[in-house]
Order: C-alpha cells, then structure tokens, then sequence
C-alpha cells in the first residue's frame, strides 16, 4: 500500500502545483477586459478580449527616421511568396533610404511570432510587417498590447487601430493565363496544383476555369480542370507528386499551380526533355528561367507596389496607429501591384508571355464576347489585359475596408452634360454572370452556399459582377472544376 | 601508426564545472567573432547582440514549452522507458485543451477554463503515452519504435480534426480552429510573450519531480530501475509499475506541454506539425543536456531557450545575419556544450607505437 501511497502522492502534488501556480500567477498581474467588433465577411463576430492593463502611452509621432521590419513565414531563398515580399522590401528600403531603415526575420513559425515582435519592438522598429496569414491572431494580440507601433498583416481580415491589412490578388492574371491554356491545350484537361482550398485559392481555380472554358469551348475542347490539393504553401515533393499524378492519371497537358517553389515547372521542363509537352505557369516569382521550354506565362506579384504606398504614408503622417481599422489593400492588376508574366529582363520589363508560344496563340481565333469581334488568343489575352489595367477610379476604392463594395460598381451617372458617366469598375470582369458551380463541403461563408449542404448548386445571373465580398468569401467551383481532393 | 583511445577521467566537481564555463564561454566567444566577420559589425555590437539573447525576458516562452516535458522526459529516461512520443503527447495534449477551451462548458468560466484545459492535456497526454507502456509490459514491444510512430499518428488525427469536423467557422477554409474564449486563454506579461503563471507552474514542476525523484521511495526505486531492474525487484517493488509510472508522468507532461502551446500561443488548434513543431524531440535533447535532473534542467532550459531567442535576434539590426547562418551560430554554441560535457568525463589518448 505504502507503494500505492506514492504514486498518489506524486499526482496529488503534480495537481497541487499545476493550480497553485495558476493561482499564484493570476494575482500578479492586472487585467482588463476589452470588447471587440470585427466584421467577418457579411458577419460580425464580437469578441472580448483580456489584455493586461497598459501604463499610459505617449502619444504618436511621426520618428524622424522610420524603422520597418518584415516577418517572413518562410526562407527568403523558397523563390515564392518570402522571396517577392523581400523584393519588395529592398525597394523600400533603397528608394527611401533617406529616411528608413528595414529588417526582416526569416522562417518564423506562427507561435514564435510574438516574440519576434517584441524583439522588433524593443529594438525600435515602429512598423511591423507580419506576412503570413498564419500570424493574424499573434498580430493582433500584439496590436493591442502595443498601441503606438503600426502593424500590418498580409491577406488577413482581423483590423484595430493600428492594425491595417494588405492584398494583391492574383485572380484576373489566372484568368489570363486560363485563356491561354484554353488555346493551347489538346486534350481539354488542365490540372491544377493548389496549396489550400481556401477563398484565395479557390477564387485562382475559377478564375483559370473561367478563362480556359471562354477560350476552349470556341475551339471545341471540353474543358476540365482536374484539382489535386496539397494541404501546404510549401512542399515541392508533394507539388511535384501532385503534378505527376495529373500528367499520368488525368491525362492533362497544362498544369498551373499555387505553391511556393519552382518544382511544378522543374517537372514540366523535365518532362519536355523525355520528349512529353506540357505547358506550365509559372507562380508568384519569375520562373521562366527553370522551364524556357514549357513556361508560357505566369503570375507576377509586386509588393512594393503597396509597401511604398504605406511607408510614404506613414512618414507623412497619414498612416497613425490610431486611425488604421479602415485600412485594407486589395489590389489588383490596376494597381500594378500583380503583373501577366514568368520573366523579368535585366532592364526591369516584363515578359509577359514566352515568344515561344507567341505564333500558336496568334493562330487560333476566337471571338470577343464583348464585341464580338474575331480576333486571335493573342489579341484577346493583351485586349483583357489592357481592360482590367485601365481603371482610374478604381484604385483610391481599393485601400480601404469602407469602400471594396463600390469597386464592382460599373459607372457613376454625374448628369454632367458632356460627361454624362464616369466608370469605375474594369469593363471586363472574369467573375460576370451566366456562371454556374457547385457548394464546397464544409464550408459555407459566402452569400452562395451559407447555411446549403456540399455540393448544392450555385448558379450566378447573367450580366451580374461579383463583388469584392463574393470574390473574398468564394466557397464554390464552376461546374468545370473537378476536386480530386487531397494528398 | 598512432593509436587513438577515449579514456574516462574522474575531474573533482569544482574543476569539471570550471572547465564546462570555459569552454562554453569560448564558444560564445568563437560566435561573436564569427558575427562579427561575417556581418563586419564590430566584435562590440556582436557581443551585446549575442548578450541581449541571453538576457531577453522572452526565454520564458520557450521555457515555459521545453522545461515540462524534459522534466517529463528525465523521469522516463531515468527508468529506461525511452519514450520517443514526447511530440504526439504534446499534440494530443493541444487537442484535450482545446476540448475543453471549445466544446464544453468550461470554456466560458474564467480561472475554471485554463485549469481544467491544462488538467485534461496532461490526463490526454498520458493516455496517448499508455498504449506503447502497455505494449512493452505485455508483449516486450520496443516501446522507442512504438512512441515515435505514434507521433504520426498524432499528428494526422489532428489535421483530421482541423480540416475537417472542428475546422473554425470563422477561418475562411484554413485549417484552424476557431480562436478558444478569451476567459480560457492564458494572459501574458505586457511587453512579453510568455505568462508568469505557467512560468511559475513548470518551475514548481521541476521542483517537486527533482523531489519525487531524489528523496521518495518510488522515485529512488524509479531511478535504480535504469541501472539495476533485479535490484528494484529484490526490494519488493514492482518493476512494470514503475515503467508505467515513469511513462505516464512523462506523457501527462508532454501533455500538459501542449495545453500551454494553445491556450497561451495559438490561441486555438492547428494543423499537428505546426503545434507540435518539433519540441518533442528538442526535449529529448535537452534532457540529457540537463543529465536528467529536473533541478538541472532549469538552466538547461533557459540555455536552449536562449539559443533559440538567438536566432531571431541575430537576425535583426545591425549586426543581422540571415537565418541559416544564425541556427548554424545557435548548432554551433549547443556543440560546445556537448564537447564541455565530453571533455570533463573523458580524455583522448594518442599512442604512437
């Protein structure tokens, strides 16, 4: 018994301390509790929080020289998503050098993240990139606890006073390329290779589909695009496993991907040189140069576009860590903040598509279904491009949380006599009704499938745009889109 | 040709601990210099960006995770149960304290929510940890093969879990879920990222298992049961019991590990590698680091703890080196403590015949 005994008595005291440090911690630090309002989507969530109760903080002003750190989620050496954010670091810093100092953080995992941020903090570094949506709720306990630095986080939604939030989407240059893929492709198959099925992803999908299908089904393919999801942002193995099994089981010749390395186009170069074509669109970085042979086009991100935007802010004391609950970029091709292209010349410009496939895609024809002009896949692709760049009121509504929903607006009527409306809206949006698809399992956030079971119909009106909360809630596939699921 | 050979030397206590500071402050020197070459910062700055590691308040962070389970571990380790699954206990024991945070009505009461999250982490953590106990009890399995696969197993069910029936309503389809009632998160110290009261509870652990450990019968027993099994045997007390405790209570702390990283850090479940994130098995390192002593693991702790600080603040301002070469600084300073512990328990002889 004696040996009974000892065992619980080791419990009991594993018990014993585990609350008697609890307790002795809960009397030694002051609380006080906040109560917040966030809108989700079209819902708001409130939430409380507990923060330990600040000393009184001195109030805000502009530093003479403005220090800005990045925390990167990644290696800056993955070539993808860390990589471009780098890029644009490096812009800042060079271009205002004058007056701002930069530093990054590399590799950092979500429950490190505060730390960092502390360290950056003490360190005097007043602006705080976080650029993982990993980091979202870290930034924002972090926002509160610290109300003089200005943070902002990529791709997330949670805001506070000194939290902004910055996106540039990639939609309408998937919906280029799916064109381009559509003009190519010979058996009507195209396989994607995505990261995650979350909004941003799944918005890529469809765009691709949307733009395959407009070019494809002129030229008598049925088109299909075949998803296999990976489950991560990183991992070439499994991006290149993912690619394999589309190529060999679904027969596909285009293969498109989001994922942050090179190994999908690694695969197809390799393949072309085993005598098998298949075409490939690069992600995120310039990767023409991993597959000259079977590179078309790609998606280009520039973010400096948008870190200039904010640190020429902050300096002129626009941007305040009280006044940024509003701010959130959502940028698009207009903006230049995204570019058409797997390339960049020595010089600085881009190469949007490889001359390689140049003459195919003059030679097939098709017709505009705005116009109804024929003209060549060429033609089309730099016609819509143009379109979708060219959209002057567009990009002041981009910055703020307050107006995304005006930005699918076509024109604003001014009754002015010689100019009777002012557009806003690009006059080709990818996401235009007829379209029809089908609910995500397990999902349900946006105006389409909330409160449906998986796999209920969506069907979209002809002539009516999705707007900004559509695009950023979409939970559904176009009819075209075959989910294959997961490895 | 010359003959090589490791002899075991007996160093007087005073003289091996002098000799351990010494070699690990040589270490750090060879890490400044080399910061301060490859950066070409001066050896000054190099040497307060490396001091402001160590003195940074936020080592409790990682304390706070590591410290629990290498007291777990030395526990187990002493009794010869190699218990390799410190990583699946964790990540089970995040999965029992989000239960609770998230689907019961603990949730929602303050003080009550964070104990009982804690309390069913260690009670989840040392269930994963029984089946390969039972196993080597009943059937002689190899409980070190059995423990480490059964981090994998972990590791799926809980990317089960968050892709799947606890995905967040509110996560936009990441695999995540919902963030756990603020009343069940643990608060942290203003400026810091660590909480004080866990901080507090793992160094009561550490105090009481050196206890439980060095002057009760079982823990003497538990400690005899690595060296001498027939010995323990001799003296009456069961052998396998004393395996099973070892594992349990290496498991419950795992567990309890876990708990912390979600009520403290995340906030909220993820995907199994990412709370795990391999602190399960740098645990087991730094366990022998500690030689097994809880009391030892304290500094132990706090000087990985610190390294891992290291590698974020080289990163940063003047001195700033990227992150490969600031872990390979970090692997640097960690090889020095090994070849310290080395250096003061043998010696190398050179015979040239």
């Amino acid at each position: 018994m004696a040996k009974l005994a000892s065992y619980v008595l080791a419990i009991v005291l594993l018990i014993i301390g585990i609350v008697a440090g609890y307790y002795a911690g809960f009397y030694t630090a002051p609380q006080k509790v906040i109560t917040t309002t966030i809108p989700v989507g079209a819902a708001t969530v409130t939430m409380t929080t507990t923060v330990t109760a600040t000393p009184q903080v001195p109030a805000y002003t502009v530093p003479e020289k403005i220090k800005a750190a990045w925390i990167y989620v990644g290696p800056v050496g993955d070539f993808g998503w860390s990589y471009m954010h780098d890029v644009g670091r490096r812009v800042v810093a060079e271009l205002f050098k004058d007056w701002l100092e930069t530093t990054y953080v590399e590799n950092v995992r979500a429950d490190q993240a505060p730390a960092v941020i502390d360290e950056l903090v003490k360190k005097g570094y007043t602006v705080i990139f976080t650029t993982s949506f990993d980091f979202m709720d870290q930034t924002f306990d972090k926002a509160m606890q610290y109300p003089n630095i200005l943070f902002f986080h990529c791709s997330g939604y949670k805001r506070w006073k000194n939290m902004g939030t910055y996106f540039a989407d990639l939609y309408q240059i998937y919906y280029l390329n799916g064109l381009m893929a559509g003009a190519l492709t010979k058996t009507g198959k195209l396989g994607y290779v995505a990261a995650h099925t979350i909004p941003e992803v799944v918005r890529h999908i469809n765009a691709f589909a949307i733009g395959a299908k407009e070019v494809g089904a002129q030229l008598g393919k049925n088109i299909t695009v075949y998803v296999i999801e990976i489950g991560e942002w990183y991992n070439p193995d499994k991006a290149r496993a993912a690619a394999k099994t589309l190529v060999e089981q679904f027969n596909v010749d285009v293969l498109i991907f989001t994922e942050d390395s090179t190994a999908v186009v690694v695969f197809a170069q390799d393949l072309y040189k085993q005598g098998k074509e298949v075409y490939v669109f690069s992600h995120y970085s310039p990767m023409y140069e991993w597959g000259p042979d079977v590179v078309v086009s790609g998606q280009l991100v520039r973010w400096e576009v948008i870190y200039t935007d904010i640190l020429a802010k902050v300096k002129a004391g626009i941007y305040r860590p009280d006044n940024l609950e509003n701010i959130d970029y959502w940028y698009l091709l207009n903006t230049g903040a995204v570019d058409l292209g797997a390339h960049v010349y020595p010089n600085g410009s881009v190469m949007h598509i490889n001359p390689k496939f140049i003459p195919k895609l003059k030679e097939a024809k098709v017709k505009d279904v705005l116009t109804g002009e024929l003209v060549s896949v060429y033609d089309l692709v730099m016609r819509r491009y143009q379109q979708m760049k060219e959209a002057p009121l567009l990009q002041p509504l981009q910055g703020q949380a307050l107006t995304h929903l005006l930005e699918s607006l076509e024109k604003v009527e001014t009754g002015a006599k010689y100019v009777p409306a002012a557009p806003i809206a690009p006059i080709f949006e990818p996401f235009t009704g007829p379209l029809k698809g089908y609910c995500l399992p397990e999902r349900g956030y946006s105006r389409f499938c909330t409160g449906k079971p998986g796999y209920a119909e969506v069907n979209i009106p002809p002539g009516e745009r999705l707007t900004h909360d559509d695009l950023w809630n979409m939970d559904f596939f176009v009819s075209w889109v075959a989910y294959q699921g997961k490895i | 040709m010359p003959k090589v050979a490791i002899v075991k030397r007996e160093l007087s206590k005073t003289v091996a601990t002098v000799a351990k500071v010494l070699v690990i402050l040589l270490g750090l020197l060879i890490a400044i210099a080399l910061t301060s070459i490859i950066t070409g910062a001066s050896m000054e700055l190099a040497g307060i960006t490396l001091l402001q590691g160590f003195l940074n308040l936020n080592v409790f962070v990682y304390i706070s995770t590591l410290l629990p389970i290498a007291v777990g571990l030395s526990i187990a380790f002493s009794a010869s149960a190699w218990n390799l699954g410190a990583e699946g206990q964790l990540v089970i024991g995040a999965v029992g304290a989000t239960f609770i945070a998230l689907y019961t009505p603990f949730g929602r009461q303050e003080v009550v929510a964070p104990l009982m999250a804690l309390l069913f982490a260690s009670f989840l953590g040392a269930l994963w940890a029984l089946p390969a106990a039972l196993l080597k009890m009943a059937r002689g399995i190899n409980e070190a093969l059995t423990t480490l696969l059964m981090n994998f197993i972990a590791y799926h069910m809980t990317n089960y879990l968050v892709k799947g029936p606890w995905r967040g309503r509110a996560v936009y389809g990441y695999p995540t879920t919902d963030m756990i009632p603020v009343q069940a998160r643990i608060p942290t110290v203003p400026g810091y990222s660590f909480s004080w009261y866990v901080v507090v509870i793992c160094v009561v652990i550490a105090l009481l298992m050196q206890l439980f450990l060095y002057r009760t019968k079982v823990g003497i027993a538990l400690r005899a049961l690595g060296s001498s099994p027939r010995f323990v045997e001799l003296a009456g007390i069961s052998s396998k019991r004393l395996f099973l405790i070892a594992f349990l209570l290496s498991g419950a702390l795992a567990g309890f590990a876990g708990g912390v990283k979600v009520l403290v850090y995340h906030g909220k479940l993820v995907e199994g590698p990412i709370v795990g994130s391999g602190y399960g098995f740098t645990a087991i390192m730094l366990s022998w680091l500690g030689g097994l002593n809880p009391l030892l693991l304290i500094p132990a702790s706090y000087y990985t703890a610190a390294l891992y600080i290291l590698s974020f603040g080289l990163q940063i301002g003047s001195a700033a080196v990227g992150d490969a070469l600031a872990n390979a600084i970090v692997g640097s300073l960690l090889a020095f403590i090994l070849l310290a512990d080395f250096l003061t328990k043998y010696r190398l002889v050179i015979r040239w015949s």
